[in-house]
């Protein structure tokens, strides 16, 4: 009977020794996969950081090679759809242009120009329009110009800021030009002038 | 569990029903059963001992692994757990880099070939004109060959950056993508809270735009596969064109945003030459110098406005017709209905027709025709 009991004790010890051997056999393993996979990661980040490295590499010859080209795009879509109203940029642009086609026998005056607040434009993220009202007065070649050069708007070659044409309003009932028989007429022209900031 | 114990308690209880012979008898025989278990007790302490040694040592084994394989635990120094988590991270920032950089060539790559496919497209269009003179056409075919090659080189490169492999060994291609969209919100995010504050406004957004366009394309499943696809050998006008229409539809930035704006665009000059031909139409002195004086048909002004959507484009044309005859209505009439004939308008409308008998014997009437586009 005592000797059963002993036993009985041994036995509770041994299970208790096979759980916990069990248990650490099976953590063991646990260990031993996860110390593969650390070897793995090591060896898989070392190739990783090698490629960065070569990636990082040609990224900076690609931007050496073509930072000339890079930086004049840029700075022709900067002109031609700003990042910010620029209206001060867009007022020399208009008043220079319209100032390099008046001549005496081919008169033509920007009388104007009104600004209406910035508008958020629903179909392009990113793409705001701000109405832009402009009064000429000026020979009907003149008038032709004005629009032939708003509507290449957005042009890479002349940098001319994009816009679009909402309204022309032109009275056909001319004025005399300075005792002259050069018929003046008043126009006024609509535009959106656009800025893009994705932000 | 002390087995003396409970053979100490069997003692006492067998102890209480028995004579004092008895007990000496007994007590000898149970000297002896004791000085046995004793006897067989001492035969095995040693086994006993390494299992409960076992059990210890297992016990701060078991912890010891348990604290390796968990991420929370470092009384042993840094956990392989800790560790693999720390690599995975490292792993996922660096593909995520990686992928950052091939996604910014590949979106430079695709702003130079939109460039030059427009040119080379400017200069096919110009070659196959009739306006152009024969010296100019020559000139301009000799710069093909050379945008051509710019083409070539500008999409091999976009090809290259989005066919670098996305995720290594250990990393799915699907957690390289998201690490790397996070990567990129969170540079945006940082560069846009940096904004106000910044001295350089301009530089923030250009980086800002070109996070977004890299962001833009790297959720662009569509044109990536185009790309990886793109037949880059047999570089046709059509490839071009194709290729192009799917990066101004699918890519978000300045240069499609100019694009897809010029291509809405009302060119309100054709709209003007249209009006001179169909008024040219009616009177074949309109636009002439004696116009003025013997002309019937004089415009006063010309009202475009462009609406919210193309149907709400409209014009408004007012002037006077003069004729000596009285057929103002007529002549009003034939204008209206060439309007309504032309290609360019439909749905000419004039309710209200007037003329009136002046000083110099001619019939003076007032027009106001209202027209609508063409869908």
């Amino acid at each position: 009977m005592k000797k059963t009991q002993i036993t009985i004790g041994a036995i509770l010890t041994s299970v208790i020794a096979i759980i916990v051997i069990g248990a650490n056999l099976y953590n063991f393993q646990k260990l031993v996969q996860a110390k593969s996979t650390l070897k793995n990661l090591t060896n898989s980040n070392i190739e990783l950081e090698e490629n960065l490295n070569n990636t990082e590499a040609k990224y900076i010859k690609f931007k050496n090679d073509n930072q000339t080209e890079l930086l004049k795009y840029s700075e022709k879509f900067n002109k031609i759809l700003p990042s910010d109203e620029a209206i001060t940029d867009f007022n020399r642009e208009i008043e220079n242009f319209s100032n390099s086609l008046h001549s005496l026998s081919n008169p033509i005056f920007l009388e104007k120009m009104t600004y209406g607040s910035s508008k958020k434009q629903e179909k392009i993220n990113g793409l705001y329009i701000v109405p832009v009202s402009l009064s000429f007065q000026g020979t009907d070649k003149n008038f032709y110009k004005i629009i032939e050069y708003l509507e290449s708007s957005g042009n890479l070659e002349n940098e001319s800021r994009l816009l679009e044409i909402t309204k022309i309003a032109i009275n056909w009932e001319g004025k005399e030009f300075e005792k002259s028989d050069i018929e003046l007429y008043d126009f006024e022209i609509n535009v959106n002038i656009y800025l893009y900031s994705s932000i | 569990m002390d087995p003396n114990s409970s053979k100490n308690t069997e003692d006492i209880f067998a102890n209480q029903n028995s004579t004092p012979e008895q007990n000496n008898v007994q007590n000898d025989g149970q000297e002896k059963v004791k000085e046995e278990n004793k006897k067989s007790i001492k035969k095995h302490p040693f086994p006993s001992l390494i299992l409960k040694l076992i059990i210890l040592i297992g016990i701060f084994s078991f912890a010891y692994m348990q604290t390796q394989l968990s991420v929370n635990f470092s009384i042993f120094g840094v956990s392989v757990a800790k560790e693999i988590q720390t690599l995975e991270k490292e792993l996922l920032d660096n593909q995520a880099q990686i992928n950052k950089i091939n996604l910014s060539v590949a979106v430079d790559s695709l702003n130079f070939f939109a460039l030059k496919a427009e040119d080379y497209l400017s200069h096919l269009e110009q070659i196959n004109s009739n306006f152009v003179t024969k010296n100019t056409k020559e000139k301009l075919s000799a710069k093909l060959p050379e945008i051509k090659n710019e083409l070539k080189v500008s999409i091999t490169t976009a090809k290259e950056a989005v066919t670098a492999e996305k995720s290594s060994g250990n990393i799915s291609e699907e957690q390289a993508k998201k690490s790397t969209e996070e990567k990129l919100t969170e540079e945006k995010l940082a560069l846009a809270s940096e904004l106000n504050a910044s001295e350089n406004k301009d530089d923030v957004r250009k980086k800002i735009q070109n996070l977004n366009e890299i962001l833009n394309l790297l959720n662009n499943d569509d044109l990536i596969a185009k790309i990886k696809s793109f037949d880059i050998e047999s570089l046709s006008e059509e490839s071009i064109k194709s290729l192009l229409e799917n990066i101004y539809s699918q890519q978000n930035n300045k240069l499609t945003t100019i694009y897809n704006i010029d291509k809405e665009k009302l060119i309100w000059s054709n709209v003007m030459h249209e009006i001179e031909i169909v008024t040219k139409g009616i009177d074949p002195l309109y636009g002439s110098a004696l116009s003025q004086n013997i002309g019937q048909i004089k415009y006063n002004s010309f009202q475009l406005e462009k609406g919210e959507n193309e149907q709400e484009d409209k014009i408004i044309v007012n002037g006077t017709i003069t004729t000596s005859d009285s057929k103002n209505f007529n002549i009003a009439s034939d204008l209206i209905d060439s309007f309504t004939n032309s290609t360019l308008f439909s749905g000419a409308k004039m309710r209200s027709f007037n003329k009136k008998f002046d000083e110099e014997n001619q019939y003076i009437g007032n027009f106001n025709i209202e027209l609508t586009f063409q869908n």
